[in-house]
């Protein structure tokens, strides 16, 4: 009797720990020729045809995203969409119609410009092209070298005639169809800093609604989406900060957060600069000012949607520190933010009211 | 003269053998296939003596660093090592020559997996290619004097 008892404990056992074994897979996928940018998205799940299903779904979203809001090049002849920001940005004083994912994500722009007072600004790409004209162009670029004074002087001089305009472009919504136009030959639409993050979010939404609960998207070196961590038991994705000035092989990152089901956006000077009296002049450009502002090394951003992340921590990148932290204590409990900046004097500041940030 | 053994003492002799065969080898398993499975975030090439890292592949960031170049150009003129993003490798000369010439060793690597391989290079026994794709078990290659190393931490992402 007491071997029968065994055999049959022995054999309960064995198929409780099968039940166990999970058949969950973690599956990858990586895009090159979106944004200029490298894309990679991992989830963990049971289901492989689930899992090529989804990837075909980001991919047509980072796809669409892409082909709208590209200012480089115009839509291929066999485009199936009706105007890009490229082809927009050739008008002036003309209705064009639009597709519904472009005007959304302008409105979307012009709502975060006016949460921010003006320092997220899509329409400032003329201003944009001449920093980046400075930094980064193949022949006549300083790319981490000092910037001529003569050659800064003309700088100031041609952002002189640049204006900043109030009311850029107007976005219309008639019949079902809508409509831009541009307002003032000054303006040039740049959704550089917001595109990548706004097709992670949709990313990330396609992943959510079909109950994936591990996942991961990154955009780059700047904006990640994160679900849970199947590799973990604690579910955390340890992400790493990079360090905007480090010097060596050992000091890449300045410290770690330990995060889970939300989005993480860094805004940074330390990838694309040049030098003008030791201070860095990088890609970001105040509305405002119309300068590189040098404030803060990088500014991370811990919330829930990955493209109000990447247009706020760009935004936040020009406001002087007393402004970033009257407009941060307003909007933090609204949109649920936390907030880790790397000031320009090496310090650390954090603003954080869940996450723990270990420091270096 | 030699004492003759009882039939007890073989038998725990072969005992002994027997358990010590099976410990020995779960540590070559242990080591072999656990103790190097942590999840690599990067994996340094050096070349030579050097501590200094020629080239450094991040799993992290996706992305290949040329840390320094060798001095020397291939035939088509580029400068050793030479990063191949496309086919996903590395080529840089090794120290093991034919005729006089230097043989070059080829890596190839992959972010999803986080592995390195050596795939191609010229050596008497083909010590480092016979090894497989590796994901924290260290390459060497002698006499080329090529070396792959692998480290780990805790990091998932950098933003």
């Amino acid at each position: 009797m007491k071997k029968i008892t065994y055999v049959i404990l022995l054999i309960i056992s064995i198929l409780a720990l099968s039940a166990c074994e999970s058949k969950a897979e973690v599956y990858s996928i990586n895009f090159f020729d979106y944004m200029d940018t490298f894309i990679n998205v991992q989830i963990y799940t049971d289901d492989e045809d689930l899992a090529k299903d989804l990837f075909d779904d980001i991919e047509k979203v980072y796809a669409l995203y892409h082909d709208l809001t590209t200012g480089y090049e115009p839509l291929k002849e066999d485009s199936p969409y009706l105007a890009n920001i490229y082809s927009i940005n050739q008008t002036l004083n003309e209705r064009i119609e639009i597709d519904e994912p472009l005007y959304n994500i302008l409105i979307d722009a012009e709502e975060i410009k006016a949460l921010t007072n003006g320092y997220f600004d899509v329409s400032v790409g003329k201003i944009v092209d001449v920093w980046k004209n400075v930094i980064l162009d193949e022949n006549d670029g300083f790319l981490f070298e000092e910037i001529p004074q003569d050659t800064y002087d003309q700088v100031i001089l041609a952002l002189a005639e640049i204006d900043i305009v109030l009311n850029p472009f107007t976005l219309e919504n008639e019949d079902g169809k809508f409509y831009i136009t541009i307002n003032h030959e000054d303006v040039k639409i740049d959704l550089g800093a917001f595109s990548k993050g706004y097709a992670t979010e949709r990313a990330h939404e396609i992943l959510k609604e079909a109950g994936i609960r591990h996942y991961s998207v990154t955009a780059g070196s700047s904006s990640i989406s994160l679900g849970e961590n199947a590799g973990r038991e604690t579910g955390l994705y340890h992400v790493s900060l990079a360090n905007p000035v480090r010097k060596g092989l050992d000091d890449r990152s300045y410290g770690m957060i330990k995060v889970q089901n939300l989005s993480v956006t860094t805004s940074g000077n330390y990838e694309q600069y040049a030098l003008y009296n030791d201070l860095r002049y990088h890609h970001i450009i105040s509305p405002i000012t119309k300068l590189p502002m040098q404030y803060y090394h990088t500014v991370t951003i811990l919330g829930s949607d990955a493209g109000f992340l990447d247009a706020v921590s760009t935004a936040l990148f020009s406001m002087e520190p007393e402004v970033f932290d009257a407009w941060f204590d307003t909007h933090k409990d609204a949109y649920q933010l936390e907030i880790i900046r790397f000031n320009y004097d090496e310090t650390v500041s954090t603003f954080l009211s869940q996450t723990i940030f270990e420091e270096n | 003269m030699m004492e003759k053994r009882s039939p007890t003492q073989k038998k725990r002799d072969i005992i002994l053998v027997t358990m010590l065969f099976i410990i020995m080898g779960g540590l070559f398993l242990f080591f072999r296939f656990f103790a190097f499975q942590t999840d690599a975030s990067r994996a340094h090439v050096y070349y030579g003596s050097s501590n200094e890292p020629i080239v450094t592949i991040d799993f992290v960031n996706y992305r290949v660093l040329r840390n320094y170049d060798q001095g020397f150009e291939s035939d088509q003129g580029d400068p050793y090592p030479i990063i191949d993003e496309v086919n996903r490798t590395i080529t840089l000369l090794g120290d093991y020559q034919v005729n006089g010439v230097r043989q070059i060793v080829v890596i190839s690597y992959n972010f999803d997996r986080k592995s390195v391989q050596v795939i191609e290079e010229t050596s008497p026994n083909n010590i480092c290619s016979r090894e497989g794709e590796s994901t924290g078990w260290p390459l060497i290659c002698l006499p080329n004097r090529v070396r792959i190393e692998f480290e780990a931490t805790d990091e998932d992402f950098t933003v």
